[in-house]
């Protein structure tokens, strides 16, 4: 059967699709017909335009119009730290409890942030526009909350939320993590009202080490770039591009429209299959935010009485790959902020592991890996 | 215990306890070598996130410290995980130690580790896992016949680890592996060169893992100074101190008092008047002292105390500290936990808190061991 990956979440890995590209644009570099992007001379020009096939690849898959801007960076950290930045050292800011780290850190960095930042707490998994009105204040510059949480799989109201602050306050900047959830559900950002999302290559099948940070048109103006020295994106992102990424970037994007509608209903099923099983042979298991709106691929599930670091060892050893909370939390394991912000114990948060599947996968292998799973919390549970 | 290829007897997973030393790199790697299902453990207790106080070279847990376990696991090409054991340890280790100084105790932190953390909490976790044996870098050993498993000194006399490891059950024997026990270090380190393996030329920490500066830094840290004056065995005060922490018995350094004729030693501590006692040296000879939380090891020594005829005597070479060269002694069994142990000859310091193992009159098997117990024992007339 082979390693058993249930942790996409974390990397899609590589489709063969995007390896293929990858490759062959890597032989064009070899033999010298593609260089340096910025370059006046034909290798540049050959690179420059490999750049705009893939930007346009991206903005197409999460429905930008053609006057937005797709800056091109080394991943979503940057992507979100760019758009945080963007709240400047004044004004009130808004984001949730929730957000990945890149966003909660960049946040809690900024020059006042103890008295400027608000966070805002999930109530049954979710966050309500409501909630959101509550903490804006008539100086609020920046609200910045994710499409879908990594951990959960939840799907943030976006649209109706934007919608709310932009009717209140016109003047604040909306920004969206959609890390997570470009590949997974329709994403379109025209629709969403926001004026800045981030988006990663590697989660949706692309090369680590490069995102995107895509601009409404209007706002691209006023954005104050974080890396300065050359004018590479439209001087919003100086640094000679990561060629090789962005060439990923536009091959994943291109597979990942195509194949939209088939994968959602693959992941449907998968999920469905995993969730059964456990339900079904597995006592004191609770699926967490099981009734709110969630991406296709994603389980989040406690487990009374085992430790999740322990599980995700045990399923190592058996050649499966899951996550307890999200990867970058797991330098030391620690018990999941989001968890924590959504109200389990902690006792109960480190009891929780994520299972997130790829819609690539056989149904038999999925199988198998739930088996395993099965297994592996009664043989700890027995001992 | 020497590894064979193929030894069918120790057919399970066994879960390596990686320090990021040389030491438990090469008993990694040895296991890999012998054919046996490794798993490389780093058990993280203590976290330097949340301890910004501290100053000073760190000791252990640091990252560089998981890095250089997780280049050597990965060099051997086994799995590599990191155990978080903070709050475990915190509490059965580093609060043990900090109250036991405070009740006038010299306490021994790593045989609390070994003894609750290393083969007992982990060991539960790497079951649960899927391990059914617990490695580490020791230098001791386990032998094994028809009477049960015996815990033995390791062949390098001058690193043997035997001393910290008498809290075993017969049970944590059977599942335990040594594999430096048959090694001296320089073979240690040789193994490591000739693999190439990232932490050859490591330095050993010395000190204890989590006090990174001195333990009375470590201690007032967390309970402040609790000033209180040095006597005479008669009570007379000759000095003051700053916390009865900073004391061990037998200690003659380090007392802060000039002007006698004769060097002074830490002779009792007394936790009850917050008092250190001082005297000359032959105050600290004793003839007999009492042990308790007694563990047996030996498996002759525990069907003795299965058939529970208290009191007995057996003969003993007793270790009475790390590195101490052991007295000859007899060791009266009151329960299966409690002894009074009488020197048979010459006298050694005594210092309620330090570990007192029992090993054969050979010096070679750990019979049982224990802690020396706050001072109750008469003076030798």
């Amino acid at each position: 059967m082979g390693r058993i990956n249930f942790d996409a979440n974390a990397t899609w890995g590589l489709l063969p699709e995007v390896a293929r590209g990858v490759r062959a644009h890597l032989d064009e570099v070899l033999d010298g017909s593609v260089l340096n992007p910025s370059s006046i001379h034909l290798g540049g020009q050959n690179a420059k335009s490999q750049i705009d096939d893939a930007r346009q690849s991206v903005a197409a898959l999460v429905g930008a119009k053609p006057e937005d801007r797709i800056v091109f960076t080394s991943g979503a950290t940057e992507a979100n730290n760019l758009a945080i930045q963007q709240a400047g050292s004044e004004g009130a800011v808004v984001i949730s409890a929730i957000e990945h780290p890149s966003v909660l850190m960049a946040a809690e960095n900024l020059p006042g942030s103890a008295t400027r930042l608000k966070r805002v707490s999930p109530d049954n998994f979710q966050i309500s526009a409501e909630k959101v009105e509550q903490v804006l204040e008539k100086n609020t510059t920046l609200v910045s909350l994710m499409l879908a949480n990594n951990e959960i799989g939840t799907v943030l109201p976006i649209q109706k939320i934007a919608k709310s602050v932009r009717s209140t306050h016109p003047k604040a900047l909306l920004h969206t993590d959609a890390v997570q959830a470009v590949g997974k559900m329709r994403v379109s950002f025209a629709e969403l009202g926001v004026e800045m999302m981030s988006v990663s290559a590697h989660k949706l099948g692309g090369l680590t080490g490069v995102g995107a940070l895509v601009v409404r048109s209007g706002t691209t103006d006023s954005i104050h770039p974080m890396l300065l020295g050359g004018t590479q994106e439209m001087r919003l992102r100086a640094g000679t591009e990561n060629l090789a990424g962005i060439v990923s970037f536009g091959f994943a994007a291109r597979y990942v429209q195509a194949n939209l509608e088939t994968r959602l209903a693959e992941f449907e099923k998968r999920r469905t299959l995993v969730r059964t099983m456990l339900l079904e042979e597995v006592t004191n298991l609770t699926i967490n935010a099981d009734e709110v709106e969630r991406l296709p691929n994603t389980l989040s599930i406690t487990v009374d009485g085992v430790l999740a670091d322990d599980l995700v060892v045990a399923l190592d050893l058996k050649g499966v790959s899951i996550s307890s909370g999200s990867a970058c939390a797991s330098g030391k394991p620690e018990a999941s902020h989001v968890l924590l912000a959504c109200g389990l114990t902690p006792q109960h948060a480190k009891s929780t592991i994520r299972v997130s599947l790829r819609a690539e996968d056989s149904i038999e292998q999925i199988a198998c890996g739930t088996e395993a799973i099965i297994t592996a919390i009664k043989e700890m549970r027995r001992g | 215990m020497t590894l064979k290829e193929g030894d069918k007897s120790l057919a399970g997973r066994v879960v390596c306890a990686m320090s990021g030393g040389v030491d438990s790199s090469v008993a990694a790697l040895l296991l890999h070598q012998a054919g046996r299902p490794v798993v490389g453990v780093s058990m993280q207790v203590w976290d330097y996130r949340n301890h910004g106080g501290n100053k000073g070279r760190a000791t252990c847990c640091a990252p560089t410290d998981f890095q250089d376990a997780r280049r050597v696991a990965a060099k051997i090409g086994i799995a590599y995980y990191v155990m978080d054991l903070e709050e475990y340890f915190g509490r059965e280790v580093i609060d043990k130690f900090v109250s036991s100084y405070q009740a006038g105790l010299t306490p021994n932190p790593c045989v609390d580790c070994n003894r609750k953390v290393k083969f007992r909490e982990l060991r539960r976790r790497a079951l649960s896992f899927g391990c059914t044996h617990v490695a580490t870098g020791h230098y001791a050993k386990v032998t094994q016949d028809e009477k049960g498993f015996h815990l033995l000194r390791g062949a390098d006399v001058d690193k043997d680890q035997s001393y910290f490891l008498y809290g075993m059950s017969q049970e944590e024997l059977a599942s335990t592996l040594f594999p430096l026990g048959d090694l001296i270090k320089p073979e240690v380190r040789r193994l490591a060169r000739e693999y190439n393996l990232a932490t050859a030329e490591k330095p050993e920490s010395q000190d204890i893992c989590f006090v990174s500066s001195s333990v009375q830094e470590f201690i007032e840290s967390r309970v402040g100074t609790q000033p209180g004056s040095i006597v005479t065995k008669i009570g007379k005060k000759i000095g003051e101190h700053s916390g009865i922490h900073s004391f061990t018995v037998g200690q003659r350094k380090g007392l802060g008092l000039g002007g006698s004729p004769q060097p002074l030693y830490v002779v009792e501590i007394d936790p009850a008047q917050n008092q250190v006692i001082v005297g000359e040296r032959e105050e600290l000879e004793r003839e007999e002292f009492e042990v308790e939380d007694i563990t047996v090891v030996g498996p002759e020594l525990l069907k003795k105390v299965s058939d529970a005829n208290y009191p007995f005597e057996f003969a003993t070479t007793a270790q009475l500290r790390h590195r101490h060269k052991g007295v000859k002694a007899t060791v009266k069994m009151l329960a299966a936990d409690r002894a009074t142990v009488r020197f048979a000859q010459e006298w050694a310091t005594v210092t309620p808190g330090q570990a007192a193992v029992f090993y054969c009159i050979n010096n070679c098997e750990v019979l049982a061991g224990g802690r020396i117990a706050l001072e109750r024992a008469r003076k030798a007339a």
